[in-house]
């Protein structure tokens, strides 16, 4: 599903050294699969996620998207492709202020054409468990519900590809664990899940595990089944 | 399909930021108000004068004024002359082209007395000829007779508000009336004529012959104004140098002496009209395209504020789907949303408060729309401008940048 080949990526500021985010980076990831992408902060993990989420373009190498390669793509077609393929779970929330924990679920919808935008975000909270709190703005959720709501956003589109960007960062143990085991069930449902974090523990529910340190990956653990936790 | 649930997420974000959208609306309504109010109030009365001194003068006319200087700046008062009967009944004589006149001699302030009711009321010394050069209408009764101006005859003519003031209901035609304690008799009625442009009371006068005022009332020899209708119009010019010309012989002015008098034509009271108009056409627009920069600076820090306040909303719409387009096109919405809808409210509260000062000053209802437009079409540019162009450069930023 998703084939990365030899891509780097250099971020380069005034009067400083540049700094290879990405190093000639090489991996797969299977339809069906949970991976997670564990490293110390500053190893390139969260360039790797922007990459591999379409969010940011590769300097050299190749990246193929469902056989397709992203390079050769328009800004519009990665924007769809984002849009209807990949849902993004931050570590932020990310979530509009304001509005309804429902609303925030229906923004990828009014990119997407279809029409029903009501009924799937209630669906995707009803998967997350946040039925009840549908019309709370964000401001009056707890953080465990607001990165369910970031999950029910990721989801409502039905995407193949959940990428999730240290989604328990901002959250206690207990919660953390909730969220997590919320990834491990949309996984049993068939989704592919990319999981990013510097915390190994976290890690557990993956079936591949690729560790990154300074912008190489150097260490794949994991054949195709779970690690069993601890 | 898509592109309508863009629209309606914009409209939608634009009311979920009420504060922020307030702030924005309340600035737009304010200018535009204050600028349909300021610009339409400057024509109004703009139009106003210009009807009031077109009544007073029309194309054929022309006034001689006691004295000079008095309705030119930069120039002394001069009033010591009278401008004595004689000298204007002697120029009509040689002139052809003057087919009437009226002599006109005001004594403001005087006490009436009628009917047992008392007022202060301005007397108006006139020629028999009054009725046609000033165009006078009779109500009731008539005006008087050259012959009753002859004879220093003590009839009146009044005016609405005076018949008003002393009779009430009663007919005041041929009732006795004192002004100043010297008995007059009413002939007649004049209808309406309303405030003359120096703020004078046209309808609190009381019309009586011209001899009559300068022996019985006033006991002097000359008058203060004379007005001239001539049969050609196109020689109205040369008219009035040939008035000069005699003038200045009667009052035995030399070539280096100002004339003691002034003739105004048509043409010379429009020049004076335009040079005390300059106010309105000068610093009224003057003062709208100041409000306009201001509040377009405003608009513009508020629209830059926002959108730069909204950058990871906008890298959070482009990763889930969005596309520069998307962006664009919502915050083009809501920009227009509400810049425009607030604009329209500024008109519209504008209009109502102008048409509110304008009955409440006697000023034409007019609105003057082309410049209310304007400045709309102005206001709703810099607002949408301010918000679309940053947001367009935010549209086109890289989703993580945004996101950061």
């Amino acid at each position: 599903m998703i084939s990365i080949k030899n891509v780097c990526k250099t971020y380069r500021k005034d009067n400083a050294e540049p700094v290879k985010a990405a190093d000639n980076i090489t991996l797969n990831i299977n339809k069906g699969e949970f991976v997670a992408i564990v490293g110390p902060s500053g190893s390139g993990k969260s360039t790797l996620m922007n990459i591999l989420g379409l969010l940011d373009i590769p300097d050299s190498g190749s990246y193929l998207f469902e056989g397709q390669e992203v390079a050769k793509m328009h800004m519009d077609e990665l924007a769809d492709i984002r849009n209807k393929k990949i849902g993004f779970v931050f570590q932020q929330f990310h979530l509009l202020p304001k509005v309804s924990a429902k609303e925030n679920v229906e923004l990828p919808l009014i990119y997407s054409d279809k029409s029903n935008m009501s009924k799937l975000a209630e669906d995707a909270l009803r998967k997350v468990g946040l039925t009840e709190r549908m019309y709370h703005t964000s401001s009056e959720l707890s953080g465990g519900q607001q990165q369910r709501v970031a999950i029910a956003r990721a989801l409502v589109n039905d995407p193949d590809v959940i990428l999730a960007d240290e989604p328990t960062g901002n959250l206690d143990s207990a919660t953390g664990k909730e969220i997590m085991d919320l990834f491990s069930q949309l996984h049993s449902n068939g989704k592919t899940i990319i999981l990013i974090t510097h915390d190994l523990s976290k890690a557990s529910s993956a079936q591949k595990i690729f560790s990154i340190v300074d912008g190489k990956i150097t260490e794949k653990s994991g054949n195709g089944s779970p690690i069993p936790r601890n | 399909m898509q592109k309508m649930k863009v629209i309606k997420s914009g409209f939608r974000t634009a009311w979920t930021h009420k504060v922020r959208s307030f702030f924005m609306v309340v600035c737009v309504i304010i200018g535009i108000a204050a600028l349909t109010v300021i610009i339409s109030l400057g024509r109004g009365t703009e139009q106003k004068i210009t009807a009031q001194i077109h009544k007073l003068m029309s194309p054929n006319s022309l006034m001689i004024i006691s004295g000079s200087g008095k309705l030119e700046p930069n120039k002394p008062v001069n009033v010591s002359a009278g401008l004595k009967l004689s000298d204007v009944e002697d120029a009509v004589q040689q002139i052809q082209n003057i087919t009437d006149w009226d002599a006109i001699l005001r004594t403001p302030d005087r006490e009436a007395q009628a009917n047992g009711s008392s007022t202060r009321i301005d007397v108006s010394g006139h020629t028999p000829s009054a009725e046609e050069v000033l165009n006078l209408e009779i109500t009731a009764g008539r005006f008087f007779s050259s012959a009753e101006n002859r004879s220093l005859a003590r009839v009146a003519v009044i005016a609405p508000h005076v018949r008003q003031k002393l009779f009430g209901a009663l007919d005041p035609v041929g009732q006795a009336i004192r002004i100043d304690n010297i008995p007059f008799q009413v002939v007649g009625v004049i209808g309406s004529r309303g405030m003359d442009p120096h703020g004078i009371d046209k309808d609190n006068e009381i019309l009586v012959p011209l001899n009559t005022v300068m022996r019985r009332v006033v006991n002097v020899n000359y008058v203060q104004f004379v007005k001239i209708v001539v049969a050609d119009e196109k020689q109205v010019v040369s008219t009035s140098e040939h008035i000069r010309q005699i003038l200045r012989e009667k009052h035995s002015l030399n070539q280096n002496e100002d004339d003691d008098f002034m003739i105004i034509t048509p043409i010379r009271a429009k020049e004076i009209i335009n040079s005390a108009l300059r106010i309105f056409n000068l610093y009224l627009p003057l003062l709208a395209i100041v409000s306009l920069i201001v509040g377009g600076i405003v608009i513009v820090n508020l629209m830059l504020l926002s959108v730069n306040e909204r950058t990871e909303e906008i890298g959070l719409r482009k990763a889930v789907g969005a596309r520069s387009k998307d962006i664009e096109l919502q915050f083009l919405i809501e920009t227009s949303a509400i810049t425009l809808s607030s604009g329209l409210i500024g008109m519209l509260l504008g209009s109502l408060v102008f048409m509110f000062v304008a009955s409440r000053m006697d000023i034409p209802p007019t609105i003057s729309w082309s410049a209310v437009v304007l400045c709309f079409a102005v206001s709703s540019f810099l607002g949408i401008a301010a918000g679309y162009l940053p947001a367009k450069r935010a549209a086109n930023l890289s989703p993580i940048e945004s996101l950061r």
